[in-house]
């Protein structure tokens, strides 16, 4: 019936003869068909569709959607109708806190982030920000899969299925202290792609519960100890353990997938070396712990997870995710945000300072935010809810317009209406800004190619530089 | 003027000619008008785009017959109205007054030209162009092969008739012979009964296994056919095979998503199917038990509740409990059950048709939605407890009494309560004569009054009465996921509990047997007319859609319609699904997609083969003759040696010209792995920890995963049973599972991926289960009587890999174990090392 019936699968095993070697003329041909074929190991890297404006992303995600008109979209004209009363205790209320501008392009902050408001010329804020739902869960999902329906792969997989990654000894995506509510592993999973594109969880920690993740100090990653066997002897196990792999392929001559096992224990064997010791933020100097708060109660653990980062963007990780939460204040806004902002502000501020000193910051993309925003209302228990109509997202880094403030919410900072840019076109832009075309990044699975953006989303070619 | 001029001339057109709808009505006129004004404009501007002959169809619009320009294309809007120029899509296009919507697009023709189609129009579009309008796509539905009737293909003749032994055999070698390849020789005993203890029970076969097999001085065949069958009646036969249904099924123990409620009883489930596989429940039979086990008929209460436990196939599904919108979750719920089922038994992804007719396959979303109203008309007993979905919360209570001892039970806890409400009556009494007594400093213990003697009495009574009524309680039963038929209500009761539901959003949402409208574009709250309940249409020539009686739910006719000898796919997609999880590829490569996107068999005649033997009477669904059948062919039994040139031609062994080495699954690594070293256990007795969790949890409220603490604490080491047991709940994993491509339990996975990576080996070398697997290997062999180290070496290989070594194998084990340090601490390292090694987890 079909004379050809020989599909992806043949590609996959008539290259998978040989795996290391052409894996490796591959790798240095920058071939990208050899290498996707040779490779059965998806972190593979691979030439992007077209020139990007960046390699790496660290996504600080602010879970539980921050304010926005307390934060980066300044709303004077809210003034005008604080108080103005809505009924059931709801009113509209300006910000508790002061803002004042910053840098050469003006960028009005609130005195949330007087740390972050130090690198307003580096920031690109879009104020327009919109989602589709206004629960948590959901909008959760929404924005770390691109759906908030169905199970799909989340935004770091996506890029580590693109592109792979730079250091063959580390994972291609991390997520630091990730909960385990709104779907859980969910929000960093790999769902139909390759598992090794999901997400490496430090520091996964008990949800709605909690107050915030634990500690980062003396965190590991599962697997990368042996209690039993001290690392000069486990050399020499492995070094048995490979004779006698090599000693198999010797007897089946052509074994594919054998060649990348052998290959996966060498890889292991780096990366357990080398992750611990990236991990171990306490080997920088003491300048440096001190500029991202590390030792100082507040910012400790914060400081930690983006001092980790650094060095995780600094050996080739592709995408990190710093999770902080919840920012989810329908009592109590002020104290709850400032605690909040306080944790993060300072750390978040050394990072960038760090980055752009080491000349990473020009080829990754920083990107703050929460699932949505909030309302400029507050209600009977001086908090505010959720709105997923209008929020505001900022990103620093490789190729997005720095000190610009784009999009803007109503007068009220409420919903958003000029410029508004969808939770889908973020992603898209963010893709493009690695080279990645949203809609040629496809997956086919159960017969349909998958994207992340869907049938959505639009590059937002004004914020790019 | 013109304007007025031409309405006039149209009027008498209309009147002239009335409007035409077949080619012979037509007069001179009409077909001069046509040939000469629109034919010409048509296939000069249009049909470079929107006839058959386009390299791609443009918004799946064919104007190149009558039918085609009249029925339009993908918006949905008739392209011409014979009669209504102004309601016409296509005039409105030519008219190039709608931005969105302008055609030909290279740049608006002339206005007599489009005046000449308002003309046309509005004279009744005279067509004379008969002929079906269908699109590429929809002439490759009607051809696909999976959609034609299965049919008994000739036994192909083959030259060298002392190969083929089974009928399966007869047409891979024919294959092999038309390619000019040979097939490689038969496997060893060794290798083959490693191969086939593996592929049937999970686990290695065990030393003594080997000797027994390789001694046996019977043929090959017959020697083989014993083990196979010894393998067969094994329960860890049930064990393996149950795992790889359970991998379709997409089952979990919790519903994932964002608020990941558990199902305390989504095991009872995993053991039905354990256990159908190992009893050989004919496929037929377990395909309708899992949909509609309820509605069949049952010689017993364990009959009844056994088939029923079946139906948790439906709702072992994830699903978005803390959805706010009622019919969002309903529709949510039976759009996974759509999916499931289609995939499952059909290998078609019918949900793409949730909002729109599906792009590729022939399913529209009519289909789709006769399908919800099937599902929709179902109670989902899911046994979890939410804050947010109170219909899901119920189970289903097994046991002759059922439901009936449920109410039993409330009503007997309320008298109990009630029995106690009184007895604190009579308590209340007895103090109020007793109180003053002993503020008078009586002594009323020892000279009690005559009134509190009898106040005592009624008290002592009461309080007897009370503990009887508590015994009086009965024990609950045993409870299970299902789904039962919804009940029939009439319309006005009907509107009462939608009412009631309005003003108290606690209650569950009521729910009962009724088609369900089709949502346009997939949105809840645009519907349209409803569809009748019913199934796909696809192949309706071949196989009807059943009538669904008014007061059935139409799951029963929905399953009768599934194991229907005439359904082509039904027998294929299984004997497909087995095939895959023999030889490592199906003969479909896409065993969960049998539509237009999906791959054509490899060998399409086998496959139908196949299906038909498996699904007549040699086989009557049988699914451990089946899987028998293929294990005993010769096609099967060949070594995994590989031929450079076969390798070269063909390397994916499509052809079956060997074996093709597999990678055993995460689940058959742990087993194999305490199966070799500590042994394993027998099955938790609580069912799962999951259930047991469950129970602990004080509030129903917490039965949730991730909230308070996990579940499964350093499980990998502590529980020492089959990992087919281990508690599944949605994304949260075992590692040993995680990190070897456990199936996603959220998707329908007939084929897991084969990933390599590092994290793999990390596990291998460093998780504590490996090493303690190793170090009590290393324990058994030194306590034992003291043999030379060639032995040991020996009878090492023989236990973990199923062979001997080779004198180069041997010398490194020498040399590694002359290093420096404890014996046995060397042993164990170097027995860990043949546990890491890819062999250990291959099978050849």
């Amino acid at each position: 019936m079909d004379p050809h019936p020989f599909t992806r699968r043949e590609a996959l095993r008539t290259s998978a003869c040989g795996f290391g070697s052409l894996a490796l003329s591959g790798l240095l041909a920058a071939d990208r068909p050899a290498v996707e074929a040779a490779s059965r190991n998806p972190l593979a890297p691979r030439n992007p569709h077209f020139p990007a404006r960046a390699k790496r992303v660290i996504f600080l995600f602010m879970r539980g959607g921050p304010s926005q008109v307390d934060s980066f979209d300044y709303k004077p004209d809210l003034s005008r109708r604080h108080e103005e009363d809505l009924g059931g205790g709801r009113r509209y209320y300006q910000s508790p806190w002061k803002f004042a501008r910053y840098g050469e392009c003006g960028l009005p902050v609130s005195e949330l982030f007087p740390h972050i408001a130090t690198h307003a010329d580096k920031l690109c804020v879009i104020n327009s920000m919109h989602t589709d739902i206004g629960n948590h869960p959901q909008a959760i999902l929404q924005m770390n899969t691109g759906s908030f329906q169905f199970v799909r792969p989340s935004v770091g997989s996506w890029v580590t299925y693109g592109l792979g990654t730079e250091n063959q000894n580390l994972p291609g995506f991390i997520t630091i202290n990730p909960d385990f509510s709104a779907g859980g592993a969910r929000k960093y999973g790999c769902a139909f792609l390759p598992s090794a594109t999901a997400g490496t969880a430090i520091n996964q920690w008990g949800g709605a519960d909690g107050g915030g993740p634990p500690s980062l100090k003396d965190i590991r990653i599962p697997y990368t100890q042996n209690e039993g066997i001290p690392a000069s002897r486990q050399r020499r196990q492995l070094d048995l353990l490979q004779a006698l792999n090599r000693e198999r392929l010797e007897r089946d001559r052509i074994n594919g997938p054998l060649e990348g096992i052998i290959q996966s224990y060498e890889t292991a064997f780096r990366m357990q070396s080398e992750m611990p010791e990236l991990m171990d933020v306490e080997r920088e100097p003491q300048w440096v712990l001190d500029r991202y708060g590390i030792g100082n109660e507040k910012t400790d653990n914060y400081g930690r997870a983006c001092l980790m980062t650094r060095r995780f963007i600094e050996a080739g990780v592709r995408f990190v995710q710093i999770n902080q939460g919840f920012w989810d204040q329908h009592k109590d806004l002020v104290p709850g945000h400032q605690k909040l902002a306080d944790e993060s502000d300072q750390p978040i501020a050394a990072m960038l300072t760090d980055l752009e000193e080491r000349g990473l910051l020009e080829d990754t993309i920083v990107l703050w935010g929460g699932e949505f925003g909030r309302p400029p209302i507050l209600n009977k228990d001086e908090g505010r809810d959720h709105n997923p109509d209008g929020f505001t997202m900022w990103m620093a880094g490789g190729g997005v317009k720095p000190g610009l403030r784009y999009g803007e919410t109503d007068p009220t900072g409420y919903k958003a209406e000029v410029d508004k840019v969808h939770l889908h076109d973020l992603h898209a832009t963010l893709l493009h800004l690695l080279g990645l075309d949203h809609e040629r990044l496809t997956f086919r699975y159960g017969g349909r190619d998958f994207r992340l953006t869907d049938v959505y989303g639009r590059v937002v070619e004004d914020i790019l530089a | 003027m013109q304007r007025v001029l031409k309405v006039d001339f149209l009027i008498f057109l209309i009147t002239a000619v009335g409007v035409t709808s077949s080619a012979e009505t037509l007069t001179k006129e009409q077909r001069d008008f046509f040939e000469s004004k629109i034919r010409p404009v048509l296939v000069e501007h249009c049909h470079e785009c929107h006839s058959p002959d386009a390299e791609e169809v443009e918004a799946d619009f064919l104007l190149d017959t009558r039918a085609g320009i009249r029925k339009g294309g993908a918006s949905g809007r008739d392209a011409i109205i014979p009669g209504d120029p102004v309601g016409s899509q296509l005039l409105e296009a030519l008219q190039y007054e709608n931005e969105s919507l302008r055609m030909p697009p290279g740049g608006k023709l002339p206005d007599a030209v489009v005046a000449d189609f308002e003309t046309w129009i509005a004279m009744g579009a005279p067509d004379p162009r008969d002929g079906e309008s269908k699109l590429p796509r929809e002439i490759a539905a009607e051809n696909h092969w999976s959609f034609q009737p299965l049919e008994k293909p000739e036994l192909p003749s083959v030259r060298d008739n002392t190969w083929p032994k089974d009928r399966i055999d007869h047409f891979i070698f024919a294959r092999l012979e038309q390619e000019q390849l040979r097939p490689v020789a038969d496997a060893d005993r060794r290798t083959l009964i490693r191969r086939a203890t593996f592929e049937l029970t999970g686990l290695p076969p065990t030393k003594e296994d080997i000797a027994l097999f390789v001694a046996d001085r019977d043929t090959d065949e017959v020697a083989f056919a014993k083990v196979v069958d010894r393998l067969l009646a094994s329960p860890a036969f049930g064990e393996r095979w149950g795992r790889h249904w359970l991998d379709v099924a997409r089952y979990a123990e919790s519903s994932g998503y964002s608020r990941n409620m558990l199902y305390p009883y989504a095991w009872r489930y995993r053991d039905w199917v354990i256990d159908a596989f190992n009893r050989d429940l004919p496929y037929d039979q377990f395909v309708k038990q899992q949909l509609a086990g309820d509605l069949l008929p049952s010689d017993s209460s364990e009959q009844q509740d056994r088939q029923t436990i079946a139906t948790g196939f439906l709702t072992i599904g994830p699903k978005t409990f803390n959805e706010g919108d009622p019919l969002l979750f309903e529709l949510n719920v039976a759009d996974d059950q759509i999916d499931a089922t289609c995939r499952a038994f059909l290998a078609l992804t019918a949900n793409c048709s949730r909002c729109h007719d599906h792009k590729y396959d022939p399913i529209p979303a009519s289909d789709y939605y006769a399908l919800a109203g099937i599902f929709r008309s179902s109670r989902n007993l899911a046994g979890s407890c939410t804050n947010v979905r109170a219909e899901h919360e119920k189970a289903y209570a097994l046991g002759p009494e059922g439901e009936g001892l449920v109410r039993r039970i409330e009503e007997a806890t309320a008298a109990a309560d009630e029995a106690q409400r009184v007895y604190m009556e009579h308590v209340k009494k007895r103090n109020e004569i007793r109180d003053p007594l002993e503020k008078k400093g009586i002594d009323w213990k020892k000279n009690p009054t005559p009134e509190l003697v009898a106040a005592e009495a009624v008290v002592q009574k009461h309080q007897d009465l009370v503990r009887a009524a508590r015994e009086a309680i009965p024990d609950p039963p045993e409870f299970a996921m299902a789904v039962l038929d919804a009940p029939v209500i009439d319309d006005d009761t009907w509107d009462g509990l939608v009412e009631a539901k309005k003003k108290d959003k606690k209650l569950p949402t009521p729910i009962r047997i009724a088609d369900s409208p089709i949502y346009d574009k997939g949105l809840h709250d645009q519907p349209l007319d409803p569809v009748s309940r019913g199934t796909l249409s696809l192949f309706a020539d071949i196989l009807p859609s059943p009538e669904v009686p008014e007061n059935e739910s139409g799951r029963l006719q929905l399953a009768e319609w599934l194991v229907d000898a005439r359904n082509p796919l039904t027998a294929r997609v299984f004997v497909n699904r087995v095939w895959h999880h023999l030889f490592g590829t199906g003969l479909v490569e896409t065993v969960d997609n049998f539509g237009l996107l999906g791959a054509e068999p490899s060998h399409p005649e086998l496959l139908d083969d196949l299906a038909l033997r498996f699904s007549g009477e040699e086989m009557d669904w049988s699914m451990k003759k089946l899987i028998r059948t293929i294990v005993l062919s010769r096609s099967w039994r060949l070594a995994s040696t590989v031929e450079e040139e076969a390798h070269e031609r063909d390397p994916d062994v499509r052809l079956v010209w060997r074996f093709r080495p597999q990678q055993v699954e995460g689940e058959v690594l742990r087993d194999s792995l305490l199966f070799v070293g500590a042994g394993l256990d027998d099955p938790p007795e609580e069912g799962s920890q999951v259930y047991t969790i469950s129970m602990l949890q004080a509030k129903p409220l917490q039965r949730e995963i991730g909230r308070r603490d996990y579940y499964y604490k350093d499980l990998d080491k502590d529980v020492l049973y089959r990992s087919v047991y281990l508690p599944m709940a949605r994304d949260v994993l075992f590692d040993s599972l995680k990190v070897f491509d456990a199936p996603d339990p959220n998707l329908v996975v007939g084929a897991r991926a084969e990933t390599i990576v590092p994290s793999q080996a990390l596990f291998l070398m460093n998780s504590p289960v490996v090493r303690e697997q190793a170090l009590v290997i290393a324990k058994r062999m030194l306590s034992r009587a003291p043999d030379t180290q060639r032995d040991r070496i020996d009878n090492l290989y023989m236990t973990l890999l199923g062979r001997l070594p080779g004198q180069r194998e041997v010398d490194l084990f020498d040399s590694y174990l002359s290093g420096e340090g404890d014996a046995e601490e060397l042993w164990a390292e170097a027995i860990h090392a043949i546990l890491g090694s890819a062999e250990f987890r291959t099978v050849y």
